[in-house]
């Protein structure tokens, strides 16, 4: 019975029960708390919890064991993430899931020395600075320049929504260095510790009472050393960082989708109790849910290979998988606030609030989730371009 | 696109597929289509033996009998081809996953003799009585609505005794007290109304057939459904892609427009959920899974559900061109709606399957990794 069809395969299921030994035994409920106000940015419990487990050897699970991962495959790398998800608690954002699998990949000797025993432990944590004001979906349009001085670089410009740069240690940017005919070249990766002079952090607060950034760079110094990649080569570096972040987790979604279910059958005490068509409006994110569940399973597979071969159909599966779950995230934010009906105004944590008000946080974030990491509309032109060719 | 619609079962299932979408291609067009929407009532015979010879109503003796159907389903579906196959199908591996006695309608079905289904789509709402002893037993009620019941040796149908008692037995479709009446449906698949008026029962497969019993063949009537609505919905994607990819107007070709790209991303991604959630459906019931009737009834909703969506699309992108009977279009239009209403339709799939599904979700039992 377990290997009918599964989504956790069996050569997984021993690590998955080794995680969740593991993560039963720690005390998570601060990290749990501040995962709840806010998904994106870890505060200092869940900033602890990183290092802890970092300590422990259960963070980048996939990543080789000469660089303290367990050298698992990026199926378990991705069952990892469910798992932490589901748990609700951080899991070391895009310092683990994008940036230090691409310095593994990209990174000068020097550069993984330095920075990936630290990103494990928390020690070394990243912000990607890649969005403008002028280049958002059209990330090969930026403009922040890397003028040359002397051998090293000078960086002037502003990024926008850098999600964790006020407690970042080092910032991933992306900048000009020359111009040239076509938009994809002249750009280089640059790797910044955040406490550099000229570098000034303002917060941009969000509409889900979260946190981002608008970050400005002042003829910030950044040494040659500080090149991921090669200069000029930069879009190439960032197409690799950006397939590492390919499969978004549904654990998330599908957490929310159960505290419904079980709000549901909570009989009179239940907030959905006297709604006649509680049960059905439910059924239908079930099945969307399950949905979501074979995309994300067939987006992390298909990862998985790395095959050249399979790079478009990867490529496409992830944008699926991506389209589809937040699209879904945003319908059971609105759907489930609705059937709370009025109470539903209620806030997080607030007196009253059904179910904690974490549904009134949901649907406050998750329509930032269908523009970000790469915007819907662009996803959909991924999957199309894979069924109609070449044709733009 | 896979050629074979359900790609992701496994090797014996995928190149059976294949050989039958072979065959399909070879003799069914849009003539063909064209001459099943004639009032005969009756499936062309040479091709049914052909099917049959090949093996098409064979799977149902094989373990991995319900995969077989969903992929061999699934190539009719992409045919536009309705047949008696699904109700064939249905007969004998639903006897079988009920727990009823299956001998007879495999063996029939297994030689190549058509079984049409009459079943309702609520067990509240069989229409049949079932009178008489045991041994003696007749059925009375209806019209009820059922497909190529005209071809059919048997038909399957539920019957309720007077004490309300569920039994599942089989009735001939020429025999005394049985009346077929061709009627025009929505697609081209031959529909009937039947009504029995005392007919003699030929066979009892389930004397007493359980909630559980009903649950399982109702969940499979849909995954069958819900396969041929896979092929269906493949076809409409392919022939839109083609469509746009052909089609120019304000000097482009319609792939070129960003509204059009992002409508085909769309059916795309409703057609890859749907064939995972079919293959997934599919597997566990071959599996006996605790899971089948749950993955069974969420697959047969999605592909209610997003077949509306995908053959809506198709439509609204190939405009007046598909609309026009001269293209094939409007026959996977139309059977797609035939479909999902012999499903039951939306609304009553969900009200049966919320009642049936979401007590043991919210009592915390589904973890959604599906980790045992």
């Amino acid at each position: 019975m377990t290997d009918v069809y599964p989504v956790v395969p069996a050569a997984s299921r021993a690590f998955l029960t080794e995680l969740r030994s593991y993560l039963d035994g720690l005390d998570v409920e601060a990290a749990r708390a501040e995962y709840d106000r806010d998904e994106l940015e870890p505060g200092p419990a869940s900033i602890e919890l990183w290092r802890r487990m970092g300590r422990d050897g259960w963070v980048a699970v996939d990543w080789p064991v000469e660089y303290g991962g367990q050298g698992r495959n990026a199926l378990d790398g991705w069952l990892f993430q469910e798992e932490m998800v589901r748990r609700r608690l951080f899991a070391g954002g895009l310092t683990l899931s994008s940036v230090g699998p691409t310095l593994l990949e990209v990174g000068t000797e020097d550069q993984r020395s330095r920075l990936v025993p630290g990103m494990r432990t928390a020690d070394v944590r990243f912000a990607v600075a890649y969005t403008e004001p002028e280049a958002g979906s059209d990330l090969a349009s930026l403009s922040l320049r890397a003028e040359a001085d002397g051998p090293d670089f000078l960086l002037t410009g502003t990024k926008l929504y850098t999600t964790c740069a006020n407690i970042a240690t080092h910032l991933w940017v992306a900048a000009r260095t020359t111009r040239t005919a076509t938009k994809y070249e002249g750009i280089t990766v640059f790797v910044v510790p955040a406490d550099s002079a000229g570098i000034t952090v303002r917060p941009l607060i969000t509409q889900a009472c979260g946190r981002t950034n608008e970050v400005v760079f002042d003829g910030v110094p950044v040494p040659r050393t500080a090149v991921v990649g090669d200069v000029d080569d930069g879009w190439t570096v960032i197409r690799r960082a950006l397939t590492h972040e390919r499969v978004f987790p549904f654990a998330g979604v599908a957490s929310q989708l159960n505290t419904l279910l079980t709000e549901l059958c909570a009989g009179e005490a239940s907030a959905l109790h006297g709604r006649p068509d509680s049960a059905s409006q439910l059924m239908r994110f079930v099945v969307d849910m399950e949905a979501a569940r074979l995309l994300a399973y067939r987006a992390a597979r298909s990862a998985a290979d790395g095959s050249p071969t399979e790079a478009a159909r990867s490529a496409a599966a992830a944008s699926m998988n991506k389209v589809w779950l937040t699209e879904l995230r945003q319908r059971l934010a609105s759907g489930g606030l609705s059937l709370l009906g009025e109470r539903g105004v209620l806030g997080l944590d607030q007196p009253g609030a059904p179910m904690g008000g974490r549904f009134e946080r949901m649907y406050r974030a998750a329509t930032m989730r269908r523009f970000a990491g790469g915007a819907n509309e662009v996803q959909r032109e991924v999957v199309a371009r894979t069924a109609l060719g070449g044709i733009r | 696109m896979s050629r074979t619609v359900l790609a992701d079962l496994d090797p014996v299932a995928t190149e059976f597929a294949a050989a039958i979408a072979g065959l399909l291609a070879d003799r069914v067009d849009h003539a063909f289509l064209t001459g099943l929407e004639e009032p005969s009532g009756t499936f062309p015979q040479a091709l049914w033996k052909d099917l049959v010879a090949l093996g098409c109503t064979e799977v149902v003796t094989e373990p991995q009998g319900v995969s077989l159907a969903a992929a061999v389903l699934a190539e009719f579906g992409y045919a536009g081809l309705p047949s008696p196959l699904f109700g064939s199908l249905l007969a004998a591996l639903g006897a079988r996953v009920a727990g009823a006695d299956d001998a007879v309608p495999a063996a029939k079905v297994g030689q190549g003799q058509p079984i049409a289904v009459v079943l309702p789509t609520r067990l509240e709402a069989c229409a049949v009585a079932l009178d008489g002893p045991p041994g003696r037993r007749t059925v009375t009620g209806g019209p009820c609505a059922g497909e190529w019941v005209a071809d059919a040796s048997r038909i399957l149908v539920l019957g309720r005794d007077d004490h309300g008692t569920p039994a599942l037995v089989m009735v001939d479709p020429t025999g005394a007290g049985t009346t077929v009446e061709p009627v025009l449906a929505i697609d081209h698949s031959a529909s009937h109304l039947v009504s029995f008026a005392g007919a003699p029962v030929t066979e009892v497969l389930a004397e007493e057939l359980t909630d559980d019993q009903w649950h399982a063949l109702s969940a499979l009537s849909g995954l069958l459904r819900a396969a041929t609505l896979a092929g269906v919905c493949a076809r409409a994607c392919e022939l839109t892609v083609r469509h746009v990819h052909d089609r120019v107007q304000f000097g482009r070709r319609l792939a070129q427009l960003q509204a059009v790209r992002l409508t085909v991303a769309d059916m795309l991604t409703d057609l890859t959920c749907l064939v995972d959630l079919v293959t997934q459906a599919a597997t566990h019931s071959d599996a006996g899974s605790p899971r089948a009737e749950r993955h069974s009834r969420i697959a047969t909703i999605f592909a209610a559900q997003a077949s509306e969506r995908i053959l809506g699309s198709a439509s609204q992108l190939h405009g007046g061109t598909g609309f026009i009977v001269e293209h094939p279009l409007h026959f996977f239009y139309r059977h797609a709606k035939g479909l999902q209403l012999r499903s039951g339709g939306t609304e009553e799939l969900i009200d049966v399957a919320s009642a049936r599904l979401l007590p043991a979700m919210a009592s915390g039992q589904w973890d959604w990794l599906d980790f045992e």
